[in-house]
């Protein structure tokens, strides 16, 4: 009876169980502390990169002029001693002195006037210069000062700055921006090791540096882009802390005895509105009446199991200006519907409703739109859910082509840059246009006092509410999973500074 | 011979380049990657430098000629996500791939061929019924949810292997079963019926009347024969575990082309998606080439001509 065949079968099984022996404790670790992040660095090269995943690991390499602070309100020097206005345009920087890059090069205004030119020239077109767009230059005053000249009086200057990440021009120009972009250098707390593409980086300690040597010896960030995985990673021991945990998995990370939740405010969600050639949302008041008709405070505890903050408007809590006694708009179906009577829409309309999942940062964008187009056909608005592959959608936007479309936006809540971005006519006025809205918007970002700047935040804040280009949603969180032997919290910077942070067994 | 293998080879050249063909324009017509290279705050002019920058701002049949042109002599352009030349981005991967890919064949060849023929000689008993629902199972379940499911097992639970990665052997286990499981229930019941078809022919049952022992019936007389679709389908199913790479690679992180081009097509990072689609087609394509010369070295009787 095919006795071989049984055995063969048996050997293979009894080989499988041989090569499956319990490792027992997870093998030789990358790092004292082990990140797993959802991508991979793209390049080391500052300037070259948007994506959050790299500059997650470059911070830990190169030193900026200045920090956000930890509250997320205000900006702390870190190579800059002290700053002051010099005037409308000209911000002037004193250096700390002594500071010296891994290779022993030394860090000086030079260094600063470098580490902008680099962003900023023309020939390498650099991903980054959009941010830098009002920056003119960087003046060298003596060895340790350095002016920073604006085209125009630009009150978020700081913001900006928080992100130009200082580089050795010596070392840079002796290996080029290619090899650069491979093997960095920079002040920071640690020093570049060793890069395997979609495996690890690995840095190490800094003993040297200008704040003091880092609590750990080396520290790895891996790329895991599935979300189970990277879960299973931290659940094995194999990682110390994760990235974009989904809100359904945090309950099962909390019950686990070895680890925590860290969360930060992340992404504002916001519908945005075809406010110049879609119809209905030409009159304000159709707008306003798709605001009361999406019950945002029911999306946010069922869809989001409450981890978002409903926002009042277009500002973030972090954003200077920002009123906290301005109430949200209510829920009210009811008055939605005489207002689009009103406004000569008693049957309600028909309009497209672009949605995109994979958009990075929407949590359960479908399950959202969804939800907000069932809550809208109440109200007789009928809006069609069209689900799209985020580049789709990005190519679409820039096209004009879009109606309604859900979108997110993170980045520098503190500067309420997204504000000139999204809604000034002149930079991406592809669906709204409002001489009213410029108006302010210019005064709030070329007044550098900061008293007055509140001020005007605080009147943008509410003729923005009243105006409604979008409809408001909420700020959603970014969740993290942690080792609680791991001293790590989450910043509101989005980055993830590791030099103070320790790790226990 | 000469002449079969020059048609083959003038046939994969059309394949090479039909696939370039598609790969170019689907890419292209699906999304703009200038959005997604700059940070947020950027204006229409800054996408219109960056655009003109990459050459994507020329009519798209330019840059067909300009990418077929540089694509003979190996030029596959740059990254626009990395920076770097899109060839050995995609070639220090291939070996993951490859390493993941051979794995899982051999387990599921290791599993499949014991299993079918045993499952073709207890035909209809216990064990064959028990094979074929394996074989069911194996062919339903998700590659997806499957290695999940082995992650939590036997990573997580029972902690055997690493979760994630590459590295020592017990890195490829999970990944290699995951991706092989898959092609084990097609080829079981191929080598099943093929064996069943085999086994009642008059060569077989001359080879019992002439008291050939049982083991040496079945693998020199029944397998070798019922081996020719088996290898048809094994080179088909090279290609299916390249696809099924993927999959299996995102969920394992492990570092090859399939992990790089789902990242590169989000990206919209077209030198790089032209360049994996690309060497996978090379790599199919000879595969089916060899495939096409084994059929001469299993049966004799096959002439290329």
């Amino acid at each position: 009876m095919a006795t071989w065949t049984a055995r063969g079968v048996l050997l293979l099984l009894l080989g499988g169980l041989a090569l499956g022996q319990p490792t027992g404790e997870a093998e030789a670790r990358d790092g004292d502390i082990v990140v797993a992040q959802k991508a991979d660095v793209d390049t080391f090269d500052p300037a070259m990169s948007t994506a959050t995943s790299s500059h997650v690991v470059t911070i830990n390499i190169f030193d900026t002029l200045i920090r956000l602070s930890d509250d997320g309100r205000d900006f702390v020097g870190e190579l800059a001693e002290s700053w002051r206005v010099v005037d409308a345009t000209t911000w002037q920087f004193k250096l700390r002195r002594g500071v010296k890059f891994h290779d022993g090069e030394e860090f000086n205004a030079a260094a600063v006037k470098f580490s902008l030119d680099a962003t900023l020239s023309p020939e390498r077109n650099t991903r980054m210069r959009p941010i830098y767009a009002a920056f003119k230059e960087a003046r060298i005053d003596d060895p340790y000062t350095v002016s920073i000249v604006t085209h125009k009086p630009y009150a978020i200057t700081l913001a900006q700055l928080q992100f130009l990440h200082m580089i050795p021009p010596k070392y840079a120009a002796k290996v080029g921006w290619e090899e650069f972009g491979r093997r960095p250098i920079g002040t920071g707390a640690f020093k570049f090791k060793e890069w395997q593409r979609d495996v690890r980086v690995v840095l190490e300690a800094n003993d040297a540096y200008w704040k003091g040597a880092p609590k750990v010896r080396a520290v790895a960030f891996k790329p895991i882009p599935e979300d189970a995985s990277r879960i299973a990673a931290l659940q094995r021991g194999e990682v110390d802390i994760i990235d974009a945990v989904p809100y359904d998995r945090i309950r099962e990370i909390e019950a686990a005895s070895g680890l925590r939740i860290s969360a930060r405010q992340g992404e504002q969600i916001y519908i945005g509105l075809d406010t110049l050639r879609v119809e209905p949302f030409k009159k304000k008041e159709v707008r306003q009446a798709l605001n009361y008709a999406v019950n945002a405070d029911a999306i946010v505890k069922n869809l989001l199991l409450g981890y978002a903050v409903r926002l009042n408007g277009a500002f973030f809590p972090t954003t200077p200006g920002y009123d906290p006694n301005l109430k949200p708009y209510p829920f009210d179906p009811e008055r939605a519907k005489r207002m689009l009577a009103q406004a000569g829409y008693p049957n309600g309309f028909d309009v497209e409703f672009t949605v995109s999942p994979t958009l990075q940062g929407i949590a359960k964008g479908g399950e959202v739109g969804e939800a907000i187009a069932g809550q809208l056909g109440r109200v007789g608005v009928r809006a069609k859910l069209s689900i799209q592959e985020s580049a789709a959608v990005f190519s679409a936007y820039s096209a004009k082509k879009l109606q309604m479309y859900m979108f997110p936006w993170k980045s520098s809540p503190e500067s309420g840059r997204h504000l000139e971005t999204l809604l000034h006519s002149k930079t991406r006025g592809y669906y709204y246009q409002n001489p009213d809205t410029d108006r302010l918007l210019e005064a709030y970002f070329s007044t550098l006092e900061t008293k007055k700047r509140q001020e005007l935040g605080r009147e943008l804040h509410a003729y923005l509410r009243e105006d409604a280009p979008w409809i408001f949603l909420y700020q959603q969180q970014d969740i993290f999973g942690v080792r609680k032997a791991v001293s790590w919290e989450a910043k509101p910077d989005y980055l993830m500074r590791l030099r103070d942070v320790t790790a226990g067994k | 011979m000469r002449q079969f293998l020059a048609r083959r080879l003038a046939q994969a050249a059309l394949v090479v380049v039909g696939v370039s063909l598609v790969v170019f324009f689907v890419i292209r017509l699906s999304g703009d990657p200038t959005y997604l290279l700059l940070p947020p705050t950027a204006t229409e002019e800054d996408r219109v430098r960056l655009a003109r920058q990459l050459g994507l701002d020329r009519p798209i049949w330019v840059q067909y000629g300009i990418f077929a042109q540089r694509a003979l002599g190996g030029d596959f352009g740059r990254s626009l996500r990395f920076g770097e030349p899109a060839i050995p981005l995609v070639l220090e991967r291939l070996p993951a791939t490859l390493e993941l890919t051979v794995a899982a064949l051999v387990v599921s060849l290791l599993i499949s061929i014991p299993a079918g023929i045993l499952s073709a000689l207890r035909r209809n008993k216990a064990s064959d019924n028990l094979i074929m629902l394996g074989a069911l199972f194996g062919q339903s379940m998700p590659v997806f949810w499957l290695g999940i499911m082995l992650i939590l097992l036997f990573a997580v639970r029972l902690e055997m292997f690493p979760t994630s990665g590459r590295g020592s052997l017990m890195h490829l286990a999970l990944p290699a079963v995951t991706l092989g499981l898959y092609s084990t229930a097609r080829v079981t019941r191929l080598v099943r019926a093929g064996m069943l078809d085999v086994m009642g022919q008059d060569y077989i049952r001359t080879a019992w009347a002439k008291g050939l022992p049982r083991r040496r019936v079945i693998v020199k007389h029944a397998l070798r024969n019922t081996l020719i679709p088996v290898v048809t389908i094994v080179g088909l199913e090279l290609g299916t575990l390249l696809g099924g790479a993927v999959i299996t690679e995102t969920i394992f992180a492990w570092p090859g082309i399939g992990r790089l081009a789902v990242t590169a097509i989000f990206q919209r990072d077209y030198p790089v998606v032209q360049a994996v689609v690309m060497v996978t087609a090379l790599v199919f394509v000879v595969c089916n080439l060899l495939v096409d010369l084994a059929y001469g070295w299993l049966d004799p009787r096959i002439r290329f001509d």
